[in-house]
């Protein structure tokens, strides 16, 4: 399969986002015996090129609207559609696939692999899809350049500071050119300027390749980066 | 009070005539201090009267004579006394809003959710404005001229003080809606 996720020669032409659609999707965990209802019929729809935020309380279910649009969650109700396919349709391979090579994830919490050096973990991604080690790690390292750390790609996660660190999860989940983005909380626990240089590095790369975004958080600066906003509660989703 | 020294320190870095003085005077808040002319003219009227400016009228072919304001000594002093003495106060904190929510105390829980998120699909569009505007900055700035740069820098500064203040309405309001849909819950069960 690598012959597909072979990375795009840059500059080349771009390609387009991806339309992610949620169609009455119904999330819920099982209690104490009992089916407590996180997402309840929720519809939401992001055009190709659109760049939603999804905001509520904690426990509100938007790391669960996150993971269902990548897969990696299965709803109790409801269909998620990646570009008219079906996920819920696909086996676990086929979603694997589909998120290395066209879904991009920044995680709640952040998760670098603390014995790889700050540019061998941007280029993972590539390097899962099959990439030479030798052009993932270049493109890796021009994608370091661009966040404001640059000359320091050989450092490890342990070496930077949180908001450089999130910087570099930004730049990995973008670095197989992926067609959606998928961004949970992407300024937890940083300060105002170091949440805005996220939110600005995010913002920028995301025009340049015209990417589809959901991002979900509670920071209300960083969810004003959006065109759109969604909120959830009470399992339903409400303009905001 | 602070827009006639804002006047005169803005004069004092540049003589300048009413019409330009507006603009420069909505270039450094950044629009978020609106001034009409009328108020700029009645400004420069008190301080030439107190001897704080001076004018010099200038004509030229086929256009109305105007006048260029400069501040003079007296001025000077004037604004290097009010720099020296920052007033540091309060700011008081008055919203329709409040008063609503405190004369709707004891109406129905959604009632009050109702209002409470129609204020925030406002203050969201509004921090969305303002974003757009502080990147769209970010962006001047990265081509500017040196010496443009330091009025950009404080043009995004006072941008961040419309965004902290929106932030913290947003804030308030996401902690009453959690507030109130807990009571909701509760009265429900
Ligand atoms: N694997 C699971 N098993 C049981 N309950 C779960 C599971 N994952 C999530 N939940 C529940 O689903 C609800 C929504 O969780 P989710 O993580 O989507 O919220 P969130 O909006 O992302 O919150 P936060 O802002 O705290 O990240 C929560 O009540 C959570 O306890
Ligand atoms: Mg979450």
């Amino acid at each position: 399969m690598s012959h597909a996720a072979a990375p795009r020669p840059a500059p080349g032409p771009r390609p387009a986002g991806s339309r992610l659609e949620l169609r009455g999707v119904s999330q819920g965990y099982l209690r104490r015996g009992a089916l407590r209802t996180v997402l309840d019929a929720v519809d939401l729809a992001l055009e190709p090129g659109a760049f939603v935020a999804l905001t509520g309380a904690s426990g509100a279910g938007k790391t669960t609207v996150l993971e269902l649009a990548a897969g990696l969650q299965r709803p109790v109700a409801g269909r998620v559609l990646l570009d008219g396919a079906d996920l819920g349709a696909l086996d676990d391979a086929r979603l694997a696939e589909l998120r290395l090579t066209r879904v991009g994830m920044l995680f709640q919490h952040h998760d670098l692999i603390p014995t790889l050096n700050a540019a061998e973990n941007v280029a993972l991604p590539l390097l899962l899809a099959g990439a030479q080690r030798h052009a993932a790690l270049a493109r890796a390292e021009r994608l370091v350049e661009r966040l404001g750390i640059a000359g320091r790609g050989a450092e490890l996660p342990a070496e930077l500071s949180l908001g450089e660190r999130q910087r570099l999860c930004v730049a990995r989940a973008l670095v197989n050119e992926p067609r959606l983005l998928l961004a949970d909380e992407p300024t937890a626990g940083l300060d105002s300027v170091a949440a805005d240089e996220v939110m600005r590095l995010l913002s920028e790369l995301v025009d340049e390749a015209g990417l589809t975004v959901l991002l979900a958080t509670h920071d209300v600066r960083a969810a004003a980066y959006a065109d759109r906003a969604f909120r959830l509660s009470g399992g339903r989703l409400e303009p905001a | 009070m602070s827009v006639k020294y804002g006047l005169l320190g803005l004069l004092a870095r540049q003589a300048q005539h009413g019409y330009e003085l507006k603009r420069t005077f909505d270039q450094l808040t950044g629009g978020f201090w609106e001034l009409n002319h009328g108020q700029i003219y009645q400004s420069l009227e008190r301080l030439a009267a107190d001897g704080l400016v001076s004018y010099t009228v200038e004509r030229e072919e086929n256009a109305p004579e105007r006048k260029v304001y400069d501040v003079t000594e007296r001025g000077r002093a004037a604004l290097e006394e009010w720099l020296a003495h920052a007033d540091a106060r309060v700011r008081p904190l008055r919203d329709e809003l409040f008063i609503r929510l405190a004369v709707m105390a004891d109406r129905p829980v959604t009632e009050l959710r109702e209002l409470l998120a129609a204020y925030r699909q406002t203050y969201s569009e509004h921090m969305r404005t303002l974003t757009r505007s502080k990147q769209r900055l970010a962006r001047e700035r990265g081509a500017a001229a040196a010496q443009d740069r330091e009025r950009l820098e404080v043009e995004r500064l006072l941008l961040e003080a419309a965004i902290f203040h929106c932030e913290a309405d947003l804030r308030w309001l996401d902690h009453c809606e959690a507030e109130l849909a807990a009571r909701q819950r509760r009265e429900a069960s």
